[in-house]
């Protein structure tokens, strides 16, 4: 009984995204979002979930060939996870570092790169795990609880 | 059809070839009323005859209808033209603006917020937001808009000076926008409006046309400046309000990217976001009747003319102070939500996504829905049956002759093969 009723909760979506496609850069977030307005989730979680996805999705785009993301919905959170395939990062602590940023000049030019992505998404989420191999990818696991 | 198809929020179902408007859903734009046909769609809030039921009565223009008639036609022709018609008085304007962009400025120079303050002008931006950005109703100006500060100022002791009831005196209000009408009835912020009626521009546009023609000397009745008449088109004022960074936006689908992107932390440092719900602002209303392009020009041309010195005192402004602000917290509407709670709306989304992967995704509209998604949606909220959709039919159908012919290709007992 108790897997059912966590079963009843859980509501799973995947969206892919290509790396360097800024036309279409943001609609995952967009669509996440989206989702977690019809589900009625509080403002809260719903401003703080769109900052962090549409952070996530813009480092895809900026330093990625492409990458994937998972929802998961259950009782108590949020879980959401980026996995890409790209450069990755070479210093996950030193990307921390507000206003540190290896972005290109064009994507500077464009007005990222700004060096807040991943700052931004630690201070909207609730837990945040990066992992990350030079030359083949990062993945970033985040988690935001829904309830207090 | 066409009025389903063009819905920016998808409020719109046919059934039995009329139009159903999902209240939860529509915010007023008035799209709907531009493309049908028919003109079946109307946003009903009074006509010209109505005015005799009032024993005195005031006009007062949308800052669009100083817009209109061409360049050879002055505000002052307009107010002037208006009185010629069944009102005892028409009031200018541009008073009312000067009086909102002076006290707006005010409200920007204490204001402090990472987002934006947002213009409460357009009462369909208002309701959008209301529905599908509840996250900035706590942004949107608490600031009565012109036409009730107009109203006001109208009514003011009015009916005591003339000895009558305050009921018989009529504010009417005259506007390009269906949702403006609506608020009149209806208004967002206040409990009660100071307005008494509405009526379209086009409504009775060749009634002042033909009162202008004949009119005499004419009364100096616009006695304001240019500082304000810029509301009718999208940023025209922007410049006045000191405020770092202000943005206009146009159109509701360009607002909503607007605000998705704002939502996303995408847009900062902006203090003020004037959002307007039809292209081209007010001047292109469905009732607005001349080019919108035209109307621009005019009203560019009025403002670099009249100025933006205000000719309004500071004694006057305080005088309305009172009435200006907001006696009406906005609320979000909560209608993007599909079900009761987490549990039943996820439940839903999946019913209904799984109905999405069935259909044939060409947004056909047979159903009378604007796209298989919205279709899928009515059919898990119970407006629609699965059937509903002409190629679900076909397939039941098909389905159902094949079990058809396999009952009678079945032999009876008496005539099968001993095996």
């Amino acid at each position: 009984m108790a897997e059912q009723k966590h079963n009843e909760h859980l509501l799973e979506l995947a969206c892919p995204v290509e790396g360097g496609d800024f036309i279409h850069a943001g609609e995952v977030a967009s669509k996440i979002k989206k989702t977690l307005k019809e589900i009625g989730v509080s403002q809260e979680v719903v401003r703080r979930t769109a900052i962090a996805t549409y952070e996530a999705e813009m480092n895809v785009v900026c330093y990625a060939r492409r990458g994937k993301f998972y929802l998961t919905i259950t009782p108590d959170r949020l879980k959401i996870v980026v996995q890409d395939e790209g450069q990755g990062i070479e210093d996950i602590e030193l990307a921390m570092k507000e206003g540190y940023s290896t972005a290109s000049p064009q994507i500077r030019e464009m007005g990222f790169g700004a060096g807040m992505g991943l700052p931004n998404i630690k201070k909207n989420v609730d837990q945040l795990q990066i992992t990350s191999v030079v030359g083949e990818g990062t993945r970033l696991e985040m988690d935001i609880f829904t309830q207090c | 059809m066409r009025c389903m198809r063009v819905c920016p929020t998808e409020a719109i179902r046919i059934r039995e070839g009329k139009a159903i408007i999902l209240e939860h859903r529509c915010i007023d734009c008035g799209d709907c009323i531009r493309v049908c046909p028919e003109q079946a769609i109307r946003s009903v809030v009074g006509s010209y005859e109505d005015l005799g039921k009032f024993k005195y009565t005031v006009a007062i223009p949308s800052p669009s209808l100083y817009a209109q008639f061409g360049m050879g036609i002055s505000p002052n022709h307009i107010l002037n033209g208006l009185k010629g018609l069944a009102f005892n008085e028409a009031y200018d304007i541009g008073r009312a603006c000067e009086i909102y962009i002076t006290v707006l400025k005010e409200y920007l120079r204490t204001y402090s917020d990472n987002k934006p303050l947002i213009s409460t002008l357009c009462p369909s931006v208002v309701r959008l937001i209301q529905n599908i950005f509840p996250d900035f109703v706590r942004n949107l100006l608490s600031l009565e808009a012109p036409r009730g500060i107009a109203g006001a100022e109208v009514k003011n002791g009015k009916a005591s000076k003339l000895g009558i009831n305050s009921k018989e005196v009529g504010a009417i209000y005259i506007t390009p926008c269906p949702a403006e009408m609506i608020a009149v009835n209806q208004p967002q912020c206040k409990s009660e409006s100071s307005l008494d009626g509405a009526l379209a521009i086009s409504d009775i546009y060749g009634l002042l046309i033909s009162s202008i023609r004949k009119l005499g000397p004419l009364e100096e009745l616009h006695l304001s400046s240019g500082l304000g008449i810029g509301l009718a088109i999208p940023g025209g004022c922007i410049m006045d309000l000191d405020a770092e960074n202000a943005l206009a936006v146009d159109g509701v689908r360009n607002i909503i990217k607007v605000l998705d992107d704002l939502e996303h932390g995408k847009i900062t440092n902006i203090k003020y976001l004037e959002l307007w719900a039809c292209p081209g602002g007010c001047v292109g209303g469905p009732f607005a009747v001349d080019n919108l392009y035209l109307t621009k020009i005019k009203v560019i041309k009025l403002i670099q003319s009249f100025g933006k010195k205000k000719k309004i005192s500071d004694e006057e402004v305080n005088s309305l102070r009172a009435y200006l602000s907001c006696d009406v917290e906005l609320h979000p509407h909560g209608s993007s939500t599909l079900g009761r709670d987490t549990v039943d709306a996820i439940k839903k989304i999946k019913q209904r996504d799984s109905i999405i992967e069935n259909l044939p995704k060409i947004d056909c509209g047979a159903c009378g829905a604007p796209t298989c998604k919205a279709f899928a949606e009515d059919v898990i909220q119970g407006r629609a049956e699965i059937l509903d959709c002409v190629f679900k039919l076909k397939d039941k159908v098909v389905e159902t002759l094949q079990d058809g012919l396999g009952w009678a290709r079945k032999t009876p007992l008496s005539f099968r093969k001993r095996t």
